[in-house]
């Protein structure tokens, strides 16, 4: 497993590697964004238990997030 | 609340028709936005490739579209339809949808000298929500019979 971005980091201030190298691609990265807030922010389910689902899967696949 | 006997939409319509907007429409549109986007990002006949190749390992049926023969796909290691961009692409792509964390270091500069880093982002975001796609309907269809 590769823990070093595989690809140059664009966005120097952002909080992590992932969200830097998504730069490469801004209208991408927007649109995941908004997806991703309004996962969290709406729908049926409460915040605790999609954080439980969420650091459940992190965990299962190794994913450092 | 759905029960055996009124399944959930997404249940209901089966293993090749789930509507996740039936029951989430705004968040099935940005996801269907987002997959449009990068699909549209990938260059040439990248985004069928993906799709091709990722629906085959999850053993779903995929007709595949823009002149690609899917057992030319299924076999692509084994004859030379395909160009070194296009060999980089699917020997990446393969280990994804299988574990990405095997994706090795040289098989990935070897997808950069054929694509931008933009897209190579473009790839990675259709092949995540293909997958991601694949996944779900596994998740919440039976199989057909």
């Amino acid at each position: 497993m590769s823990t070093t971005p595989r690809l140059p980091l664009v966005d120097l201030g952002a909080r992590s590697a992932f969200g830097s190298i998504r730069g490469h691609h801004p209208e991408l990265a927007a649109k995941f964004t908004r997806m991703y807030g309004f996962f969290w922010q709406q729908g049926s389910l409460d915040a605790a238990t999609k954080e439980a689902v969420r650091l459940r899967n992190a965990r299962t696949v190794d994913c450092g997030y | 609340m759905h029960s055996r006997d009124d399944p959930d939409p997404l249940v209901r319509r089966g293993w090749t028709e789930i509507d996740l907007g039936a029951d989430h429409p705004e968040l099935n549109d940005l996801l269907v936005d987002l997959h449009a986007s990068a699909a549209a990002s990938c260059p040439g006949r990248t985004a069928d490739l993906v799709e091709v190749r990722i629906h085959q390992l999850a053993g779903r049926d995929k007709r595949a579209g823009n002149g690609i023969d899917p057992d030319m796909v299924t076999s692509w290691y084994n004859n030379d339809q395909w160009s070194r961009a296009e060999r980089a692409l699917l020997e990446v792509i393969e280990v994804f949808a299988i574990d990405p964390h095997s994706v090795s270091d040289e098989q990935f500069e070897e997808l950069r000298r054929h694509y931008t880093d933009r897209e190579v982002m473009a790839i990675f975001y259709h092949a995540t929500l293909t997958s991601s796609f694949d996944q779900l309907a596994a998740a919440l269809a039976a199989p057909k019979e």
